[in-house]
């Protein structure tokens, strides 16, 4: 981006715009951009944050304009958060949610998996990992039959494009590999 | 509702999302019930490269952190590059040691550091007698003590009514004391010595150690166990020497020189006496043909093994 002249465009100086893929355009302020690494990069390596750069609006090509709407409220309810540090989520099983992100999660499958692609895609990680975590726990303690009734999966047994061979419901293949994996009830505390 | 977002489902995400959700479910369940929802889940967990990603990323958030990572897990060379390796089993079993061990990292665990050897200590034994639990430890300072863990758990002071060591040895060998087995039907425990001698103790009703017998084998000795027959106890020396003592007359009543240098573990299961040495071989040798192994591997390198 070269320097021209100061920027006679609408957008104010604090913001930049997006546009979502049904051509929506959305202004997003700078300090909500930082929590997507992906805009935040994009923004510094165009220089964005910048009053004397001229911002073009930056396109979004998977991201819907309805996804977005959710994602940019997501960003505001976690403006005033603490930056994201990668800890020790993986092992602290909580499946515990604040109101506010159940009530904002309780959404259809579909829409959910749309938004966990989208918050990858702008690499927002709280909203990612806080997606995979309740879907994790929607998961978690249910037999395959169960999962697929509440994830909408259809059994694939007939039409597999990957190896033709069908997974037999009950005993599978994988089950024959557990039996020299000790999977014994996890010990007592001591 | 429209038709685009009906397609939507979970099987529609890239692998690397699910691989990423996947780390977020127990690991029984990624075993057991994950694979037979689809196909392509199958897939994925039937990949090696997922398992190894999580062994590899679960050590890599360790190091990330700046306090004490006690459970921070790094596979040896050996293990990773052997045929027979299989990340998924490494990983149930690095997962399940966590998960027993967890809680003893929390803050509400104490240590309790008991003082009374003067000198390092090579040989501690764990053991429940008349339902209370005790420790012998042999150190190199010559002594053996024998512990009440009861006492020490409780964090009661030591003193000298109620001490944590409720019988010792001062000079109950001549060198370092090295390993110590325990008979668990008679309660008599044998201890190795640098000082050449094993020797055979009984713990008395009020706490006193007795040496019942003592044999010299001849050299340092290393490792005793009392795996085998009856009364048999097995020991190995410095001197590659691996020996068979009579409980009862305290002698060497077999031995076997397989070894080209100095045997330094063993394990006995019946018959059966398994032996490694400083030489690099490991073998297995039966109670009742000690001329000749059984079964010995050479390890050259490593994790590059030979018959």
């Amino acid at each position: 981006m070269s320097c021209e002249e100061p920027t006679t465009s609408p957008t104010p100086e604090n913001n930049i715009t997006v546009v979502s893929s049904d051509g929506k355009e959305f202004l997003l302020d700078l300090k909500l951009t930082e929590q997507s690494e992906t805009l935040a990069r994009l923004i510094s390596n165009f220089e964005y944050d910048r009053t004397d750069v001229k911002k073009d609006p930056v396109p979004l090509g998977n991201i819907t304009s309805a996804q977005m709407q959710k994602i940019i409220e997501w960003l505001q309810h976690h403006r005033y958060y603490p930056k994201w540090e990668q800890n020790d989520i993986h092992y602290s099983t909580s499946f515990t949610f604040e109101t506010w992100v159940e009530e904002y999660l309780n959404i259809p499958n579909n829409e959910m998996f749309e938004l966990l692609n989208a918050a990858n895609y702008l690499n927002i990680p709280r909203l990612f990992s806080t997606i995979c975590r309740i879907m994790a726990s929607r998961i978690t303690g249910k037999s395959a039959e169960q999962i697929r009734t509440v994830l909408n999966i259809k059994t694939d047994v007939k039409n597999d494009v990957y190896t033709g061979i069908p997974i037999q419901e009950d005993s599978s293949s994988s089950e024959d590999g557990m039996s020299e994996i000790s999977l014994s009830p996890s010990p007592p505390p001591i | 509702m429209t038709a685009e977002n009906v397609k939507a489902e979970l099987a529609c995400l890239p692998s690397e999302i699910l691989c990423h959700l996947f780390t977020f479910l127990p690991t029984r369940q990624l075993i057991t019930e994950i694979p037979l929802i689809c196909q392509r889940f199958h897939t994925i967990l039937k990949d090696d490269k997922f398992w190894n990603g999580r062994i590899v990323s679960s050590d890599w958030k360790k190091v990330t952190e700046n306090r004490p990572r006690p459970l921070f897990v790094r596979l040896p060379d050996c293990e990773t590059k052997h045929s027979e390796y299989e990340p998924k089993k490494s990983f149930v079993a690095i997962s399940t040691q966590k998960e027993r061990w967890r809680d003893e990292w929390a803050e509400s665990q104490t240590i309790h550091t008991a003082l009374g050897h003067s000198a390092t200590v090579d040989s501690v034994l764990l053991f429940e007698s008349q339902h209370r639990q005790f420790c012998l430890s042999g150190a190199r300072d010559r002594s053996i003590r024998l512990w009440d863990l009861e006492r020490v758990r409780s964090g009661a002071a030591d003193t000298v009514d109620a001490p944590w060591t409720v019988a010792k040895d001062e000079t109950a060998h001549l060198g370092w004391i090295w390993n110590m087995a325990r008979d668990s039907e008679s309660g008599e425990v044998y201890t190795t010595s640098w000082d050449s001698t094993v020797k055979n103790w009984a713990i008395r009703e009020g706490g006193a150690i007795q040496n019942l017998n003592s044999v010299n084998v001849g050299s340092a000795a290393q490792c005793i166990s009392v795996g085998g027959a009856r009364h048999e106890i097995v020991c190995t020396t410095f001197a590659k020497r691996t020996a068979v003592i009579d409980g009862r007359s305290f002698g060497v009543v077999a031995e076997h020189r397989l070894h080209k240098r100095a045997v330094i573990a063993l394990a006995v299961q019946g018959e059966r006496i398994f032996t490694s040495s400083e030489d690099r071989m490991m073998m297995m040798v039966d109670r009742r043909m000690m001329t000749k192994p059984v079964l010995f591997i050479h390890v050259q390198n490593v994790g590059n093994r030979k018959r």
